[in-house]
């Protein structure tokens, strides 16, 4: 009877808040005092290992000779036991009923890290071997192979179901991260990013390069400048771990902001001890990852193509613009510095870093500085102050490439200027090009230059209302604030080709982003444990507030050399705000049953601003359970086989909130001789809008086989998103010619497969390796409106089809006779990531291949170098052209004569890339205490790379781009982006005593 | 002791976080931050202002395409070779912008005046200028697509139906005369202002004869003669007068305000618009319509087998104005109608005012054929509006598409533009 009180109790243990009192005054027991030594399998002392009393939240850790030492209460006559848990070895349990000192316990390592503790809510973890869902996990060791730019690049390939794909290879990233697949037509792409329990800005605000290159002009209004998404401004060198929540049934706490997933990043915190200082220094260069090459032209070729153009060619011969453009070698080098140290009460993490690097192209490259302080302080014993700042300054120089309409870009000018054409400059004159512009005189004269300050600071209070040893009640308080202003500065001087045939020459844009993002999590997390059950109940409230106000001013017909816009003799400011605020509630129950049977239940419910109906809750529930049959007495028959064995089910709802704007209907400028005009915009909003909704199930299982050589997770995901957001057509008669609406359901499913095995493990040899698998598949199940296209430039030059039983990534085009047909899907069939680490004696050889298979790209480059008759190909491939009377009046090629419609842009996307490569020497820690007569405490030296080769069959620069940067639907679109290199480091880092 | 210090701190910070929560907890109900809602109607001004700028809008796509069907220009755009390829071979995609640019735009000024009539139905000045204004956008469809009809219910229903040209017509007329009749009632004064393009028909009584002006072209598309006489005497038309009096589309660099997409610099190494070969092969010496209108480049440029060395030049600069109606138009348009009814004595004077101010000797109209008449006054209607796009319109209401130049093999001439795709359910 007392025992179902208690149960009844825990289910609804948030009631506890207010019955406080009467647990308060816990009798405390007499003490025995409990002490050991841990060790790994090779008999070297573990430090940090977790210790606790099974049952209770009474518990300490080892020392650095793997001692430990606490005192328990004494129970005569009850059962106790200890557990022994530590990242990356199997979870020991000891009973102390006979024996309570000189304990001697060794951990094994094991292959699924059971005993990592994974975030399952706003405040509460779990150790991974109970959790219910598929949550990947990076290292700081396992995020830093080689160095990035930006976080995002250091992920890719590294976990099953997380697809990193750059937009472009400029300088200071681009990225696009996808968590299983696509989940909205219109909406956000982009996973919510928590950073110290603080949701951070991922917004990408445009430059304004578009306003040179007209890109978003005639053929498609899309911007497309291509911007940086900003958590590419964390400094990837003070991340502690990376947990990336998948899907909705992981996700389902974060509510309406989740249906992309969740990737939480934690920084690191100082310990208790002796201040430990690293200082790492990296140097090293970078080049183009890989060249598209151009036609060779011949004396007879060249004349064919331009008159006169035999002569040129005689005495310019063919000209490499790829190398004169992007032949560069970018010096790179990185310095950082971090200490990190603090006695029992205060503990504190600083780090410092500065990066500079340099691009491919001259005059382009990317710096960054970044300083951080982490401090923990405990005022008693129940309340602790964790705070994290950061101050982060970046710049990027990033040219000017990508979708042009006006001659400006590098690529698009080269795809129109012939080998032998002359652009070089003679006595600092700089030829005019054929393609509208000279791309060498842009490259040494047009400024395209982004910068950004960013202060994040955010704050951690916890305070213990109550403890005992069967319960705990915490109080939680997180929040903080994000803020960014970034500065644009763009300047095409009056000298430039297309400014010097401008109406008015010179065009200098000033663009300045503010962004603010508040958040304040109010938690309570209660516990409550019983003989064998172990209850977590977490309830509380959230504010999040984002606003960002990015203001452009454009202005034209400068003096020369001027760049301050008010000089320009046509000003035009453009204004953009984005204000969202969201409120949520949510509650959550986990429940232990043995450390066997793992249980979650929880709901969250929203309300924002961006919803049509402001004051409505939507609700998202969630539900999961895993099982650890290996840990029953009916498995003992298998344990030969496999002695780790969970299954996992989970079930879960997210919701994906509109863009904050799509609910208005309003008016737009027009204004006319100074008169202050209104015209409506004819994209009307949708005033009942309301979020997607997201509906995952999500089965499972891990497992060790033959004593943990092989460990294996296995998940099966299937989500249905309702209530798609989408831009329906309406008659212009009604003077709009879209509005937004929920109009649409979808599917996408998808497996993924980690395999990890260490098949040599020597006390001087050792191998580890790990293969990611995932394949995802989406479908169109329902659509309330016509099917439509989106993105690309038109049919006939690959677009999207959004239609009822397709794919949302199909891809159609014309046939050759003008017929719309399908040719193909941006989708891979598969991507695997094949890492590896081998260490012999000191050294340690890593590295990572990254696979994707299939997926297809529309190479509109290829169509742009053929119109302008450069592609490396064209001689292969020439046909004639023929008038209506059969007779030849010029060459082209079979792709633009149209000979098999649009199927020649879209090609294969499939390659396999060495991601990371990484080299080490690890000099023996007595070694470098002895040779420096110990004012260093560890020493390592090494080589790496990041995109070291490339294998593919696809023509463009690189399969990986997007034009449109991270939109949803439509991404593979090829315009000749800024071309990828590939990087080498040189790295010395070292540890001070 | 301890425990009471312990409680007020537990309190103060209590008190601290719920005041922190209920600071943040901001009002989730506020209005668009960057843009006023449409629910939410300024004044008339910006109704009206907002009006006159959407009326300019995709308009030099408008015009290109019909000087382009009426063989009095080509566009060279090497980005986008329809243009020079389906306007001159069709057939024309019903989805393409260079029908929907114009559709679309028009129909966005529509909104603006249905906006006014809806919610200053008291103002007579508002509702006379919206009136007018929704007519002559209807005009600009129905010049488009012809026997294919518009819609004259403005409605977000994709299956209210088109109205075939007789009955768009009678609507344009029907708008025009409500808006006159609104303008008569109006007053000494507008509550606003109009653009400078309206300088001589700034009061509600020179809108009116804006209005007839528009009326008369109307009526003369339909062969109502003798009602666009009537028209035409309500209307600013004077044979003593300026021929460039009249409504005009203007173009500042002002904020938020546009240039003129049309012009280029006729001396620039590229430009893109050409006037036909035809127009100086078919200029009569001296005339000044002609020298004013194109500048001849020394070297011809040629795209997708057209050829011509025709710079336009009827834009004066990046901000210069384009026509809505004039008073030369007004005298052809006169004279027109008198031909119609065989009165060629009557045409010959207005013909005649065009040609002196062109620098032209008179002809003798009266003598002329009733063929002959027509001939000559389309001859000086296409020297005189030029770019203007009135000479494909009006080869298509005397039935004369034939007689226009076709340069290439294969060539054709569209005789109207397809009904938009996004008006037409199924698509």
């Amino acid at each position: 009877m007392t025992k179902l009180i208690r149960l009844y109790s825990a289910l609804f243990s948030v009631l506890l808040l207010f019955a406080v009192p009467a647990f308060a005054q816990d009798e405390i027991p007499e003490e025995v005092e409990i002490s050991g030594n841990v060790v790994d399998e090779n008999n070297e002392p573990l430090p940090g290992v977790n210790i606790q009393l099974k049952g209770t939240f009474i518990g300490t850790s080892t020392d650095i000779d793997g001692n430990f030492s606490f005192h328990v209460p004494f129970l005569e006559g009850a059962e106790r036991t200890l557990s022994f848990s530590f990242v990356g070895y199997r979870t020991e349990e000891v009973s102390i009923s006979s024996k309570s000192t000189g304990i001697e316990v060794v951990l094994y390592e094991d292959i699924l890290r059971s005993s990592e503790i994974v975030v399952t809510g706003l405040a509460t973890s779990v150790k991974r071997q109970n959790l219910a869902n598929s949550v990947g996990t990076l290292d700081s060791k396992e995020l830093l192979g080689a160095p990035t730019q930006s976080i995002e690049s250091a992920m890719a390939g590294k976990m099953p179901g997380l697809v990193v794909s750059q937009n472009t290879g400029a300088p200071g990233g681009g990225v696009f991260v996808n968590l299983r697949g696509v989940s909205t037509i219109e909406g956000k792409t982009e996973p919510l990013y928590v950073v110290d329990g603080m949701i951070v800005n991922n917004s990408a605000t445009q430059s304004g390069v578009d306003r040179i290159t007209k890109a978003a002009g005639a053929g498609s209004s899309r911007p497309q400048g291509q911007p940086v998404n900003r958590i590419a401004d964390l400094n990837p060198n003070d991340i502690e771990n990376i947990e990336v929540l998948k899907g909705a049934s992981a996700a389902a706490i974060y509510g309406s902001k989740a249906s992309n997933g969740v990737i939480i990043i934690t920084t690191k915190r100082g310990k208790a001890g002796a201040t430990k200082i690293n200082v790492s220094q990296k140097t090293g260069f970078s080049s183009i990852l890989r060249k598209i090459g151009a036609r060779k032209f011949t004396a007879e070729t060249a004349e064919a193509y331009q008159a006169g153009g035999g002569d040129l060619f005689r005495k310019n011969g063919n000209i490499d613009y790829e190398d004169i453009l992007y032949g560069e070698t970018g010096l790179l080098s990185e310095s950082s510095v971090s200490a990190s140290g603090g006695d029992e009460a205060t503990q504190f993490y600083i780090s410092a870093l500065r990066k500079n690097e340099d691009g491919i192209v001259k005059n382009t490259g990317y710096e960054k500085l970044s300083a951080k302080v982490n401090l923990s302080h405990r005022f008693s014993p129940r309340l602790k102050l964790d705070t994290y700042s950061s101050f982060i300054n970046t710049e990027a120089n990033r040219a000017i490439t990508g979708n042009d309409n006006s001659g400006t870009t590098f690529g698009v000018a080269m795809a129109f200027t012939p080998g032998f054409v002359d652009l070089r400059p003679k006595n600092g004159i700089y030829p005019d090009g054929p393609g509208g512009s000279n791309p060498i005189h842009t490259r040494d004269a047009l400024i395209n230059r982004e910068t950004v300050y960013r202060a994040m600071n955010s704050a951690k209070l916890t305070y213990n209302i109550l403890r005992g040893s069967e319960q705990n009640l915490d109080f939680i308080f997180q929040g903080g604030f994000d803020y960014y202003s970034q500065y644009n500065k763009l300047y095409a001087p009056a000298e430039l080709q297309f400014e010097k045939s401008a109406s008015e020459p010179v065009t200098s844009i000033d663009g300045e982003t503010r962004a603010l993002n508040t958040t304040a999590y109010f938690n309570f997390v209660h516990s409550l444990a019983l003989d064998n059950m172990v209850f977590n109940t977490t309830a509380g409230f959230q504010l999040e507030n984002q606003r960002v106000d990015n203001l452009i001013v454009e202005a034209h017909g400068l003096p020369p050399g001027e760049a301050n816009v008010d000089l320009g003799s046509t000003v035009t400011p453009y204004q953009f705000v984005d204000k969202k605020y969201d409120q949520g509630i949510f509650i959550q129950e986990e429940i232990s049953l043995e450390d066997k049977i793992y249980l979650t239940f929880g709901m969250r419910a929203d309300r924002s601003s961006s919803h049509g109906d402001v004051d409505k809750f939507y609700t998202y529930p969630k539900a999961s359970g895993s099982i650890r049959l290996s840990e029953y007495d009916f498995w003992e028959s298998l344990n030969d086989i496999t002695n780790d064995f969970k299954l996992r089910l989970a079930w879960g709802q997210t919701g994906s909130s509109p863009p904050s704007n799509f609910k208005y209907s309003t008016f737009q400028t027009g204004n006319i001789g100074g008169k202050s005009g209104l015209k409506v915009n004819p994209a009307a909003g949708d005033p009942n809008i309301k979020p997607e909704r997201t509906t995952e199930l999500e089965f499972g299982f891990d497992a060790a086989f033959f004593d943990g050589l092989i460990g294996t997770e296995f998940s099966y995901y299937t989500q249905n998103i309702e209530d798609l957001i989408l831009r329906s057509a309406l008659p212009p008669s009604s003077g709009f010619s879209s509005f937004f609406t929920n109009a649409g359901d979808m599917t996408t499913s998808g497996i993924e497969l980690s395999l990890i095995s260490s098949p040599i493990k020597t006390s001087d040899f050792r191998w580890d390796t790990r293969v990611n698998f995932s394949k995802t598949q989406s479908e169109i199940t329902k659509l309330n409106v016509d099917p439509f296209n989106k993105g690309g430039f038109a049919t006939s030059l690959g677009t999207y089809r959004i239609e009822e039983g397709k794919s949302p990534t199909t891809i159609i085009g014309n046939d050759k006779d003008g017929n719309v047909v399908d040719l193909g899907d941006e989708t891979p069939d598969f991507e695997i990531g094949f890492s590896n680490s081998l260490t012999f004696g000191n050294f340690n050889f890593s590295f990572l291949i990254h696979w994707k298979e299939g997926g297809d790209v529309i190479n509109l480059g290829r169509f742009l170098t053929d119109l302008g008759k450069v592609s490396d190909d064209w001689e292969k491939v020439k046909v004639d052209v023929l008038d209506d009377n059969g007779n030849k009046i010029g060459e082209t090629t079979p792709r633009l004569r149209g000979d098999f419609g649009t199927a020649p842009w879209i090609e294969d996307g499939t390659y396999i890339k060495l991601r990371e490569a990484s080299l080490t020497y690890n000099f023996d820690r007595e070694m470098v205490n002895s040779m420096f007569n110990g004012a260093l405490s560890s020493l390592n030296i090494g080589l790496s790379g990041r995109n070291l080769f490339v294998i593919t069959d696809y023509s463009g620069y690189d399969p990986e781009v997007s034009n449109f940067g991270n939109v949803a639907i439509g991404r593979s679109v090829d315009v000749i982006p800024f071309p990828s290199s590939r990087s080498f480091y040189f790295n010395v880092s070292l540890g001070l005593n | 002791m301890n425990n009471i210090k312990r409680n007020v701190y537990i309190i103060l910070l209590a008190f601290f976080l719920v005041s922190l929560g209920l600071n943040s907890c901001k009002n989730l109900d506020f209005p668009s931050p960057n843009d006023p809602d449409i629910s939410n109607l300024p004044s008339i001004q910006w109704m009206v202002s907002g009006a006159e700028a959407e009326m300019r809008n995709e308009l030099e796509i408008y015009l290109r395409v019909v000087e382009t069907f009426g063989r009095n220009a080509y566009y060279f755009e090497t980005a986008d070779p329809r243009y020079t390829g389906e306007l001159l071979t069709g057939p024309i995609d019903a989805g393409g912008f260079l029908l929907n640019r114009h559709w679309n735009a028009r129909y966005r000024v529509i909104k603006n005046g249905s906006l006014i009539l809806e919610n200053y139905s008291d103002d007579k000045g508002a509702t006379g200028f919206a009136n007018t204004i929704i007519g002559y956008q209807l005009l600009m469809l129905l010049n488009f697509t012809d026997e294919n009809g518009v819609k004259i219910v403005f409605s977000r229903d994709i299956n209210t139906p088109f109205v075939n040209k007789t009955d768009a017509f009678k609507e344009i007329e029907r708008l025009l005369d409500a808006g006159f009749d609104d303008l008569n009632a109006a007053g000494d004064a507008f509550s606003f202002e109009l653009s400078s393009g309206f300088a001589d028909l700034s009061t509600p009584a020179e809108f009116a004869q804006f209005n007839r002006a528009i009326k008369a072209r109307v009526l003369v598309l339909q062969s109502k003669y003798a009602d666009a006489l009537t028209a035409l005497s309500g209307s600013f038309v004077d044979e003593a007068g300026d021929m460039n009096t009249g409504a005009y589309h203007v173009y500042s660099n002002g904020s938020g305000d546009q240039g003129n997409n049309m012009w280029e610099d006729p001396t620039a190494p590229t430009i893109k618009l050409y006037a036909h070969p035809s127009f100086k092969t078919e200029a009569e010496a001296g005339d000044t319509r002609f020298s004013s209108k194109v500048t001849e480049r020394a070297e011809a440029a040629s795209f997708n087998n057209l050829e011509s060395n025709l710079a336009v030049t009827t834009v004066s600069d990046a901000y210069g104005k384009v026509p809505i109606i004039r008073n030369e138009e007004l005298l052809l348009l006169r004279a027109e109608a008198n031909i119609g009814l065989g009165n060629n004595a009557a045409a010959a004077s207005d013909i005649n005012a065009v040609r002196a101010a062109a620098g032209l000797a008179a002809v003798d109209v009266a003598a002329m054929s009733a063929d002959d008449a027509l001939s000559q006054l389309l001859h000086e209607k296409r020297y005189s509006l030029f770019m203007e796009g009135q000479r494909w319109v009006d080869m298509r209401h005397y039935g004369k598409l034939d007689d226009l130049p076709k340069d290439r093999a294969g060539d054709i001439v569209i005789d109207k533009m397809p009904r938009p795709e996004t008006e037409v359910p199924g698509n």
